[in-house]
């Protein structure tokens, strides 16, 4: 003990530690009643205040916006009020502490803020009583979507099998292992098997899988370059992303620096080409030689706008031929929901999930395209056309049948005019008919190229 | 004596032992502090299922929607009666319609006047509710379901 200390101690009869302890105590108090009045989670706001919501789907209180205070409402068919976060997200309802409240997040290990991952997906959004609680087909989205060849890369992981010898009969591998008792399309097959790379013991298919795996909406996209951010799972369509991948939203708690966020925090089935860019028209895929080459007709693509820029970007510069419809309309507007979600049928390649052809819109020259009149107001029609902000579709109203007897709710027919409005807001487009013109159709011959002899069109 | 004598007078012990004890005093009020904040805490009071909805003449239109109890207050010739404003789907907020039937907007269930489910997903009919006179203003009980035929005098 030093002079001073000791002569302080002994003047007041004090042991010197109980002095110091007494100090160090109230230091510690301070410290917890400063952290007390002024809580981390306080900087997320101008007016910090305790932010609880309770939820009327659960009754069960909540405080994530006390952080997440401004970020976008997901949906309007999820509102915050009634849903919350936890019952997607997952969580600590009730905790304060970043890493306690995130503490059981619902996401992929890759990211655990995205609950629509496929790995998650059956205690998110394919919950009992949400996108999974039908058992019609065509509610049981979870079911679908897992069957679907955009979940399964079943088309390339056969083709690859096929090309190297290794494919059996009756024999089909995808990236998930799937079942299905109730084939409906003589097209689809029962069962794929999961796609083991290693089972397999040749150089092409390890080679495949290290390189060629990812691109299905059950994987994480793996390169940081523009154009590739995207979600996965039901996120890999329905969530925008731009093109940077950077949030552009309201949640101060979200860096608006760092990439691999999606645009804003909300979900759309008005889901437009720039989506389906991620992955599609990304570059040209060689199965033989194993080798991917990226475009490289995108520079100054950003100086563009409008449909100079969406063709830029839709089409690969070789790409010469393409009808007003092609370079009009969006990928969705052609391309149904049962098409590229799947339809609850397993299908070993792209071609065999493909349903609207060019004579599902334009008909024939001996008949008219098929139609129905939607009289009951239960039909899916009206749901879809509910959560798509830009077409309606009332009961009375007769509209395009696709080729699975799905009703088309966004195609119109009125005075024997076919009009569709794009469920991505483009313009309305008046459909010429096959019937009564000169055209040369051959109904057997359906793919886009066979019509672009003749439709291409010229910008 | 001069304020130096003073001074000068004041115990150099005392003046020591008065230190610590603020030292001492300052943990001892922090700490009393907190637990004062602590006794003062009052927990959630059980979740409330009546609400006033407020005195009829101050509703300009009906049917009104009244957030303080969740519901679509209407008024016919028998009286008045509280329609659940809560969707028996998911719990979204239905809205009426001007034929008093209710669309929910979140998954476009359709009910009809009397509840009943008219357009899915919903299965279940929304709930009227009890309605009551406080004074001159109307209380709903949320959890007091009544068939749709009651009527509230005026």
């Amino acid at each position: 003990m030093s002079f001073h200390k000791r002569k302080l101690a002994g003047s007041v009869g004090v042991p010197i530690t109980l002095i110091i302890g007494t100090v160090a105590l109230t230091g510690a108090l301070l410290a917890a009643v400063n952290r007390q009045d002024n809580p981390a989670w306080s900087r997320w706001q101008d007016n910090p205040q305790v932010r609880l919501i309770t939820p009327t789907l659960n009754g069960e209180a909540e405080l994530c916006l006390t952080c997440h205070n401004g970020i976008e409402q997901i949906s309007d068919s999820h509102p915050v009020d009634t849903f919350g976060c936890v019952v997607c997200h997952g969580g600590d309802r009730l905790s304060l502490d970043e890493e306690v409240a995130h503490t059981g997040l619902i996401g992929s290990e890759a990211n655990p803020g995205n609950p629509a991952d496929l790995s998650v997906v059956e205690v998110s959004c394919g919950s009992v009583d949400c996108h999974s609680g039908d058992v019609a087909n065509d509610r049981d989205h979870i079911e679908r979507v897992t069957r679907s060849v955009q979940a399964s890369y079943a088309g390339a992981i056969n083709a690859l099998l096929d090309l190297n010898g290794l494919a059996q009969e009756g024999v089909y591998y995808g990236n998930l292992a799937v079942s299905d008792e109730d084939v409906v399309n003589p097209a689809a097959v029962e069962a794929l098997r999961r796609f083991d790379p290693e089972s397999f013991d040749n150089p092409a298919v390890t080679e495949f899988a290290e390189e060629c795996l990812t691109c299905h909406v059950a994987s994480q996209t793996v390169t940081d370059e523009p154009y590739y951010h995207r979600g996965t799972g039901c996120s890999s369509c329905h969530t925008v992303y731009a093109r940077n991948g950077l949030y552009q939203g309201s949640d101060p708690t979200l860096s608006q620096t760092e990439t691999g966020h999606a645009a804003t925090h909300e979900l759309t089935t008005a889901i437009p080409y720039t989506t389906c860019n991620h992955c599609h028209n990304r570059g040209t895929h060689d199965l033989e030689t194993l080798t991917f080459t990226p475009r490289d007709d995108l520079d100054g693509v950003e100086a563009l706008s409008g449909s100079e820029r969406r063709m830029a970007e839709l089409y690969t510069a070789d790409s010469t031929h393409y009808a007003v419809c092609q370079y009009e309309l969006d990928c969705i507007d052609c391309h149904t929901a049962n098409e590229v979600m799947g339809d609850g049928d397993i299908y070993t390649n792209e071609a065999d999930a493909r349903r609207v052809e060019c004579r599902t819109c334009h008909g024939t020259l001996e008949e008219s395209p098929a139609t129905v009149t939607l009289e009951d107001p239960n039909d899916v029609a009206f749901r879809r056309a509910r959560l798509n902000p830009f077409y309606d579709v009332f009961v009375g109203n007769t509209v395009l049948l696709s080729p699975d007897g799905d009703a088309m709710g966004h195609i119109r027919v009125e005075n024997d005019l076919y009009s569709l409005s794009s469920k991505v807001g483009g313009p309305t487009y008046l459909i010429p008919q096959v019937m009564g013109s000169e055209c040369e159709q051959d109904v057997e011959r359906q793919r886009a190229a066979d019509c672009q002899e003749c439709h291409t069109y010229e910008p | 004596m001069s304020l130096k004598e003073r001074i000068q007078a004041i115990d150099r012990r005392a003046v020591l032992r008065g230190m610590v004890n603020v030292i001492w005093a300052a943990p001892v009020a922090l700490g009393l502090g907190q637990f004062l904040k602590f006794l003062r805490f009052e927990p959630p009071t059980e979740q409330a299922t009546r609400f006033t909805l407020g005195s009829p003449g101050s509703f300009t239109t009906f049917p009104v929607y009244l957030e303080s109890g969740q519901v679509w207050l209407f008024q016919d010739s028998g009286g008045y009666y509280a329609v659940d404003a809560i969707c028996t789907h998911l719990g979204c907020t239905v809205y009426a319609q001007p034929d008093s039937s209710f669309q929910c907007r979140c998954h476009g269930s359709q009910f009809a006047a009397d509840g009943r489910v008219l357009v899915g997903p919903a299965t279940v009919p929304l709930r009227f509710l009890q309605l009551s006179w406080d004074g001159g203003r109307l209380v709903v009980d949320r959890a007091l379901q009544v068939d749709p035929s009651v009527r509230l005098s005026a």
